[in-house]
């Protein structure tokens, strides 16, 4: 893995020729040498598709009351996620641990508030709470909540009582761990989850996210640019192995989700 | 205020720091120049030149610090040495020429020493203003970080140097004092032996002193004579000319002693030597015998004809306060003595010389009225209208005596340059604060000198530099009808907009200023569209705003580090709020203090060590923060409120400090008797406390006011966050930038249908009763308030019926409430609410006598009698009072709670009150109802179609009352004589005077209201009718605005109120869009 030095990955990969010409990246096989703009790409696409879907499963356009969050936007902010996460990044100095984490939020956050769903009303006030609680969280440095509202576009007073709303509904398990999915459901009723990896440090759960990722959206046909890990194909990428780590796929939270 | 103009007049008070301020107006200036230059420049650029200006502007501050520090320094250390050659010897007389100028010597350290931390304080905020305004423009954050490292690490803004010094001078002071008045200071017990007797001039004094007290003045020229011979036999060395010059220095400040005896001596010792010139205070003999309290004009006399007085010289020296003796002659008002000076030529040369507050002979006869003086020195070519310059900004006598609003003095000195006319380009000038005279006038009210001031040739229509306003401002802002009519008779547009876009009506209506008002809307009836055609004052106001918002967007533009602008829709929930804060078991405390200084009564003659800058509130509690108030107080912070368990043991100390040093001036205590002993009598108390400085002489009283809130005696209702009220309020935050469209508006709250307003008080003996009015009409004209009465004399005359409860409960809808109530004339309280249908909601409005109607109202409002109530004696009766009522409205909650099903509510109410201290009583005993006030000092007359004032509850005002609000204008102090603005316009000066501000101007109840965490006001709908900018404005503080109409005619609606109180039914408008 030490060779793994990023500028190796900015040029295309002559190794996996993708199908329809477009340029390939290899990616480090540690999400901390990402770098940043690919991380940002690859998570508004794998945001994207999750909002998708979860609208298309409420076409019907009623939101009951009961499922309002405070997450809710009263209209689809038009600003895309790709640049509504970009900007978070560039103006909120995020790193790539806490767009990591932010994803990482929503299977958090979905377990133990099942009203929230993500989707293209609440996708944008999630993204800057999670990305501010994992400023805070994970960093030794951060910005004021006056910053991170001011880019984010809303009220520093809605941002704090969004602060709050989240941290009281994960139980202010905000350092991402696999055992978090047990303890934040034991205040909410919310039935325990199956969900058990044998990864336990936060570095490995956040790798393990970025592997998902990397596999689910890094190739998606339609789009110009394709992502692979450094030293295998996209195919393989599913029997990926590092040692000493045990990845049971079928299990990960963000397969599950798509399958709900 | 603008802090430029503001830095202008503060720097002509401080005239030998002027020129070393920080320049604020150029960095201001490259500011915008930096802002407007847009893609020519990167950030780091601008940021480059910018700094380096702050930089040398730092510099050049610093250098100037240093060496001003320097010399106090040096000078401190000169009188430090005399002070101690002073105390070694054997005794040290309060008489004594070494002490008295010793003394004055360190007093006027003392105020040299309060100057420079003037111009450091000045300059520390003119360096945070201008990074912060760079900060705004830049939108970086440099401000913080720049001040740490940059600026506060300067020797000037160490505040060390000069806290040591204070501390010094004081203790010396303090130390020379003590000295003086015998009390033994055990430092300075030395070595005894060598006692050096005090000189002979001393007891030759001391002698004659003691003479002039005792002997008969018939024969004490006799007597005196044998004494000087014996004085002279004694002594015939060489420096007895110096000793005896001494001598008489000394006498002609004494007052007892008369002209007489001054003349005799210099007349017996011929070689005294006049030209002496005191090596401390800088002053010779003319000006000691000016200053002297006694007229020495027969001594003056004499000693000019003298062949050893100097003409050359003596007439022109200055003392250590840059005076002549022509400026004490011009304050002391002196014809005689200024015509003996005035006859040496060379005194004509400095005859418009200023002192170290930079004022002119001609300036101090205008200050202090001396009309004969002012002629005497106008005709010996003083010059009455010196040119005001940007650099160097000087007192203008005219707009001074405008000020003072002497007629006479402005007459001469308009007449005064008749005879030269091309001074009359200067006539009219702005003073350091941009105002010019016509401007002065009109903000003061004297509308006598209006007339005066446009016969010679003022511009009517003139803006000024300070808020570019036109004189009308100012006028209907201060609120005197004559100077408007006036203002309008002689051609003044009453239509103008300011850069605000807001017109005078706007500033009568906010300001409550109901005269004004009528004027204005008379004018504009009369005339409706005349003016607009001209357009020449229509046209400008916008272009006005707009460049300023184009320069500011342009720069973000070509600058890649800052964050463009963005923002989400809002969110579908809006941010409730539930409720409001409230007092659960402690005691609530507020302490008024006066605006300014007015709070602080020092004794006449007094001199302090230093300067008071900060007054300290500590209390004999640990969990009890002690508290700062920055003299001089503003009227943002005139209050301390704090929340204590008990008040039967709490012991409140108020301190002085001076702004720098540690040095304690002077303290006060307020015990819990004192403090309670006054509140029980009485619901608002104002209490001076003695001052005592250090050595616990009385220095004089603390003023201020103080209210004592105590939480609900009995047992609170529960909160269930169902009940409670929430309100919302939505961020509008799309234009950050532009401050005028930048609101929170209350969106939506759980106020939602109608309410039946009734008005609740208590009878007599305490129980608590509804009625339509709080009076019965028992004749035309006859009115008896209902709760003179008590409840069983009530039972006899109104409630004999038993029907009333069934009757209440029959009642179905508000038409039917009002029929009952009306035929009723009234109901108990608890009778209403556990019998009205509990989907009836209804505003209860508390009626409780203001102050004013207390002290002045027609009729005789009984005070409440409940004896040996425990509580009515442990607080006091307003408290009481209110209790009372909660606890039936409580008692009627709790009840209907266990009755009702479970998806039923239980009844909808609202609080609501004319009487601000009942309002903030209620909001802080219970979270549970919201509370409104009820803003009634200015009703419409129909008949007249005038506005007119009210009291809170409907008496009539008294025209004196209200003359009385606009006096006290006429004394003013040497650190207001130039700035109208440091006389607040809403100084506090009593609760009487506080409550009828807040009774009848919207900027001050919407200010009570916010600061006292209410719900919302009621207005007046013609008001809002009158002025619909308002509307905007009020709900922009987070307030809920509801319109009251009283008409029984159709009215008009207004929109965006969030309610509408039509008689006694308010309905609030649903705007909740879920």
């Amino acid at each position: 893995m030490d060779n793994n030095s990023s500028e190796v990955f900015s040029v295309s990969n002559p190794g996996s020729p993708s199908k329809t010409g477009a340029p390939s990246i290899v990616l480090p096989v540690e999400f901390i040498h990402c770098p940043r703009d690919h991380l940002v790409v690859l998570l508004a696409r794998i945001l994207q598709s999750l909002v998708d879907m979860n609208d298309s499963m409420t076409e019907s356009k009623q939101i009951h009351t009961q499922k309002l969050t405070r997450f809710h936007s009263r209209a689809p902010p038009n600003i895309s996620i790709e640049h509504y996460l970009g900007r978070l990044a560039q103006y909120s100095y995020l790193e790539n641990s806490i767009l990591l984490t932010a994803v990482y939020y929503i299977d958090l956050l979905s377990l133990s508030y099942p009203v929230f769903s993500l989707n293209s009303l609440t996708v944008h006030r999630f993204l800057l709470t999670a990305t501010t609680i994992a400023a805070k969280g994970l960093c030794d440095s951060f910005c004021s909540n006056t910053h991170y509202a001011k880019v984010g576009g809303i009220h520093v007073s809605e941002l704090n009582i969004l602060e709050v709303e989240f941290l009281n509904k994960v139980n202010w398990r905000i350092v991402p761990r696999d055992f978090n999915h047990e303890t934040v459901c034991i205040r909410s009723a919310s039935p325990v989850s199956e969900i058990k990896l044998s990864v336990s440090a936060t570095n490995d759960v956040l790798d393990m996210y970025y592997y998902r990722t990397i596999m689910l959206v890094g190739k998606i046909d339609d789009l110009a640019v394709n992502y692979c890990l450094a030293g295998r194909s996209l195919s393989e990428s599913g029997s990926l192995k590092r040692p000493g780590n045990e990845m049971d796929w079928t299990s990960c939270s963000l397969s599950s989700k798509r399958n709900r | 205020m603008k802090f430029g103009k503001y830095l202008a007049t503060r720097s002509l008070e401080l005239p030998e720091y002027s020129g070393h301020f920080i320049n604020y107006k150029a960095l201001k200036k490259l500011i915008n120049q930096l802002a407007i230059q847009d893609d020519s420049l990167s950030l780091q650029d601008k940021k480059g030149s910018f700094f380096f200006k702050v930089e040398r502007e730092l510099e050049k501050v610093n250098e100037f610090y240093l060496e001003k520090q320097s010399e106090l320094r040096i000078k401190l250390d000169i009188l430090m040495m005399k002070k101690n050659k002073l105390f070694n010897q054997s005794s040290v007389e309060k008489s004594s020429i070494d002490f008295i100028s010793l003394y004055e010597s360190l007093k006027k350290f003392s105020s040299d020493l309060d100057r420079l931390q003037q111009f450091v304080e000045l300059n520390e905020a003119g360096f945070t203003k201008v990074l912060k305004k760079w900060d705004k423009r830049s939108k970086s954050t440099t401000k913080e970080l720049y001040l740490s490292i940059a600026v506060n690490v300067q020797p000037v803004f160490h505040r060390n140097e000069i806290i040591e010094l204070s501390d010094l001078v004081a203790t010396n002071l303090l130390e020379l004092e003590a000295q003086a008045d015998g009390d033994v200071i055990i430092r300075y017990e030395k070595q005894a032996t060598k006692a050096i007797p005090s000189s002979k001039s001393d007891r030759l004094f001391d002698q004659l002193i003691f003479m002039i007290k005792t002997v008969d003045p018939s024969v004490i020229l006799e007597k005196l004579t044998k004494l000087f011979q014996s004085f002279l036999d004694e002594n015939n060395s060489d420096n007895i000319s110096f000793k005896l010059s001494n001598l008489l220095y000394l006498l002609t400040l004494n007052e007892n002693v008369s002209n007489e005896i001054i003349l005799h001596f210099i007349n017996f010792f011929s070689n005294l030597n006049f030209s002496m010139v005191d090596d401390l205070t800088g002053r010779n003999f003319l000006h000691q015998l000016v200053i002297s309290k006694v007229d020495r004009y027969p001594v003056l006399d004499q000693i000019v004809r003298n062949p050893d007085f100097d003409p050359s010289t003596l007439p022109v020296i200055k003392d250590f306060n840059g005076r002549t003796p022509l400026h004490y002659v011009a304050e002391a008002g002196n014809l005689n003595t200024l015509q003996l000076l005035l006859q040496y030529t060379n005194i004509k040369l400095v005859i418009d010389a200023l002192d170290g507050n930079s004022m002119c002979a001609l300036l101090l006869a205008v200050i202090n009225r001396h009309i004969d003086i002012l002629q005497l020195l106008l005709a010996n070519g003083s010059n009455p209208f010196p040119t005001q310059s940007e650099v160097q900004p000087v007192y203008l006598p005219l707009n001074i005596a405008c000020q003072l609003g002497d007629e006479e003095i402005v007459k001469i000195l308009l007449s005064s340059t008749k005879h030269s006319e091309n001074q009359l380009n200067n006539f009219f000038q702005c003073n350091a604060e941009g105002l010019l005279p016509l401007h002065i006038v009109a903000s003061l009210g004297n509308h006598n000198l209006i007339t005066l001031l446009l016969d010679h040739g003022a511009d009517v229509n003139q803006l000024d530099k300070l808020n570019k306003w036109t004189p009308m401002f100012y006028a209907v802002i201060q609120g005197n009808p004559q100077t408007v009519e006036l203002l309008i008779a002689n051609g003044a547009d009453f239509k103008l907009r300011d850069d605000d876009n807001l017109d005078p009506l706007y500033y009568a209506v906010l300001e409550g200023n109901v005269y004004v008002m009528n004027v204005l809307l008379k004018y504009l009836k009369d005339e409706p569209d005349k003016k607009l055609t001209p357009s020449k004052s229509q046209g400008p106001e916008k272009p006005h705003l707009t460049p300023s918002v184009l320069s500011i967007s342009s720069v973000p533009s070509s600058v890649t580090d800052l964050i463009p602008d963005l923002s989400l829709p809002p969110p579908i929930i809006p941010l409730r709020k539930y409720g409001h804060n409230f007092l659960e078991k402690k005691i609530f405390l507020k302490f008024n203090f006066f605006t300014a200084r007015d709070s602080l009564k020092i004794n006449p003659d007094t001199f302090l060590t230093s300067v008071p800058g900060r007054l300290t509130v500590s209390f004999n509690k640990d969990d009890l923060i002690p508290r700062n108030l920055i003299l001089p107080i503003s009227s943002k912070e005139n209050t301390i409120a704090l929340q204590v368990d008990s008040l039967d043991d709490i012991m409140i100390d108020f301190e002085l400090y001076p702004t720098f040093g540690t040095r304690l001036i002077a303290k006060s205590t307020l015990s819990a008797s004192l403090l309670l002993s006054r509140y029980n009598k009485e619901t608002d108390v104002y209490i001076s406390l003695p001052l005592f400085d250090v050595r616990l002489r009385n220095i004089g009283q603390l003023q201020f006011s103080y209210q004592v809130i105590f939480p609900y005696s009995g047992k609170p209702l529960e909160i269930s966050i169902y009940e409670t009220y929430w309100k919302s309020t939505n961020n509008q935050s799309s234009q950050q930038l532009v401050k005028s469209t930048y609101f929170s508006f209350v969106t939506a709250s759980s106020l939602s249908g109608q309410y039946y307003r009734v008005k609740v008080f208590l009878s007599h003996d305490g129980i608590p009763l509804v009625a339509p009015e709080w009076y019965l009409e028992l004749a035309p004209n006859l009115r008896v308030p209902i709760s003179n009465f008590t409840y069983s004399q009530l039972k006899v005359m109104l409630l004999h019926n038993h029907d009333i409860p069934e009757r209440t409960a029959n009642v179905k809808d508000f038409k039917q409430l009002e029929i009952l109530l009306d035929q009723l004339k009234c109901i108990p309280l608890q009778v209403l609410l556990e019998n009205l249908p509990i989907n009836l909601s209804i505003d209860l409005e508390i009626f409780y006598p203001t102050l004013y109607e207390l002290t002045f109202a027609d009729l005789p409002l009984a005070r409440l009698n409940v004896k040996g109530n425990e509580l009515i004696l442990k607080t006091n009766e307003i408290n009481y009072y209110t209790d009372t009522i909660l606890t039936t409205v409580f008692d009627h909650v709790r009840s209907s709670r266990q009755t009702i099903q479970h998806d039923q509510k239980t009844r909808s109410m609202i609080f609501s009150s004319s009487n601000p201290s009942i309002c903030t009583i209620l909001n802080w005993k219970q979270p549970n109802y919201p509370v409104l006030f009820n803003m009634s000092g200015v009703v419409f007359d129909d008949e007249e179609k005038t506005f007119k004032y009210v009291s809170a509850n409907g008496f009539p005002i008294l025209e004196d009352f209200e003359r009385t609000l606009t006096k006290d204008r006429s004394n003013i102090k040497l650190d207001n004589i130039d700035s109208i603005n440091k006389k607040e316009s809403n100084s506090y000066t009593d609760e009487l005077v506080n409550q009828h501000c807040i009774s009848k101007s919207i900027k001050q109840a919407v200010f009570f209201a916010t600061s006292n965490n209410l719900l919302g006001i009621i207005v007046s709908n013609q008001l809002l009718k009158v002025c619909p900018r308002l509307i905007e404005d009020i709900r922009s503080r987070g307030l809920i605005l509801v319109a009251s109409e009283n008409n029984k005619t159709p009215y008009d609606i207004i929109d965006d109120v969030n309610g509408l109180r039509l008689n006694d039914i308010l309905t609030f408008q649903d705007d909740i869009d879920m």
